[in-house]
């Protein structure tokens, strides 16, 4: 008897990491919509990514945006909101700059899901380089990698909402050549192996909360938490959570 | 020093959504096979493989001008009739080796880029020996064994870096290859 479901997995080097994209529909072939899916991404890529000279984002630091695209201007306010909220902790600036790294990921894993929906997918994920939203008929169980980058362990965590995030705090120090180049020390508690865990109900949300639970004060970390609905680990090098914030 | 917090902190429910911490040795996923890849990048085309030999000298002038190292002279490269090619590459970091697939068009443009397989091994057998010579050539020795099915992966993830890499390397082997392909 044939299937009535399919899958359809794929990975790309995209944003600046590896996009994966999982689809479960009632046809043989999700391929299609996995491209129409990346295709998406490069688009919203050109708007927030402050690594492309011509990007929507750069064009606007410049001044040289006369009709800034909606999405922009939310993810510009909503980022500013947050950086409120969390006493700067979350930072979305670059110099004079706004920089959308810290949560751009996210957003664009939320977009691609939303388009998957509106495409009529049963189910699937989104994974940005482990910024990963699940929505619909699909395992919401997520595999978390903990510990030294060397030595990785692995965690099974069935989370509350669909959307999870995780850093590594050996990955998020600041240093003029890392990729992160976040521009605040980090927390005091927190050690060169622990790993922060972000479970939201929106991948942008998990995405930012992680560098409020990086570089925050305590206080703002659970009161952002909490009034966000998000649940924030800390596991130490041994995959032990050591910290918690937020819903318990 | 970390302090743990006591796990009757965690809610019931929280406790219960995590599962034990294992080690990981190894680890591979297989997204989709080389013919499968060049018909996503060209659909509908044939294509026929072969694999290209480099001469010292090619291999010299594409590490120099791409400025990244040629593994091996050894270069896989699937053609179509309207001359597109999908070129088969493998890409190294440190624990990881990526699989991926680039297709050129005939007018000498990137169109598309799809990983095929990935593995990742952290086991004491690797620490041990030099890992990326079980890697020379086509020919695999020693396939990691797969993992069972994990579906959602969270935490640090492939880099893209190395296939960014990668796929400069081979579009300097395109252009030194063109004529005999």
């Amino acid at each position: 008897m044939k299937p009535s479901v399919f899958e359809s997995k794929r990975a790309r080097p995209l944003l600046g990491t590896t996009l994966t994209i999982c689809l479960r529909t009632d046809s043989e072939d999700g391929n299609p919509l996995i491209d129409k899916l990346f295709q998406r991404a490069v688009f919203l890529e050109g708007l927030f990514s402050l690594h492309q000279h011509q990007s929507e984002l750069s064009r606007w630091n410049r001044g040289e945006c006369e009709n800034t695209n909606p999405l922009l201007q939310a993810l510009i306010a909503e980022s500013l909101a947050l950086e409120q909220e969390s006493g700067g902790a979350f930072c979305p600036h670059r110099g004079k700059d706004i920089d959308l790294n810290g949560i751009a990921k996210g957003a664009i894993v939320d977009f691609l899901v939303e388009a998957a929906e509106e495409m009529g997918c049963l189910g699937g994920s989104v994974n940005a380089g482990g910024d990963l939203r699940t929505f619909g008929d699909f395992c919401k169980n997520v595999d978390l990698r903990l510990g030294p980058p060397d030595a990785p362990l692995s965690r099974n965590f069935s989370p509350r909402l669909r959307a999870v995030a995780s850093s590594q705090v050996a990955q998020s120090i600041y240093s003029e050549n890392s990729s992160t180049r976040y521009p605040l020390p980090l927390r005091a508690n927190l050690e060169t192996n622990d790993t922060v865990t972000v479970n939201a109900d929106r991948a942008a949300l998990a995405d930012a909360l992680t560098k409020v639970a990086l570089f925050g004060e305590h206080e703002k970390i659970e009161a952002c938490a909490k009034n966000h609905n998000a649940t924030i680990l800390i596991f130490d090098d041994k995959g032990e959570p050591k910290e918690i914030f937020g819903i318990r | 020093m970390s302090q743990r917090i006591n796990p009757l902190l965690l809610s019931p429910a929280l406790l219960l959504s995590l599962g034990p911490v294992v080690a990981i040795e190894a680890r591979a996923e297989r997204y989709m096979s080389e013919n499968e890849a060049a018909e996503l990048i060209f659909p509908g085309e044939k294509f026929t493989s072969q694999t290209i030999e480099l001469s010292e000298a090619e291999a010299e002038k594409i590490a120099d001008i791409s400025g990244e190292r040629v593994r091996t002279k050894q270069v896989q490269v699937l053609r179509s009739p309207k001359k597109n090619f999908v070129f088969i590459d493998q890409v190294l970091g440190k624990h990881e080796f990526i699989t991926y697939a680039i297709g050129i068009g005939a007018d000498g443009k990137v169109r598309g880029v799809e990983i095929l397989d990935y593995r990742e091994s952290y086991g004491y057998q690797v620490r041990n020996q030099d890992w990326r010579a079980q890697f020379h050539g086509k020919d695999v020795e020693a396939p990691l064994k797969l993992t069972k099915d994990i579906k959602n992966i969270t935490g640090a993830t492939l880099s893209s870096a190395h296939i960014t890499s990668g796929v400069r390397r081979i579009l300097r082997t395109y252009e030194a290859v063109r004529i005999r392909i």
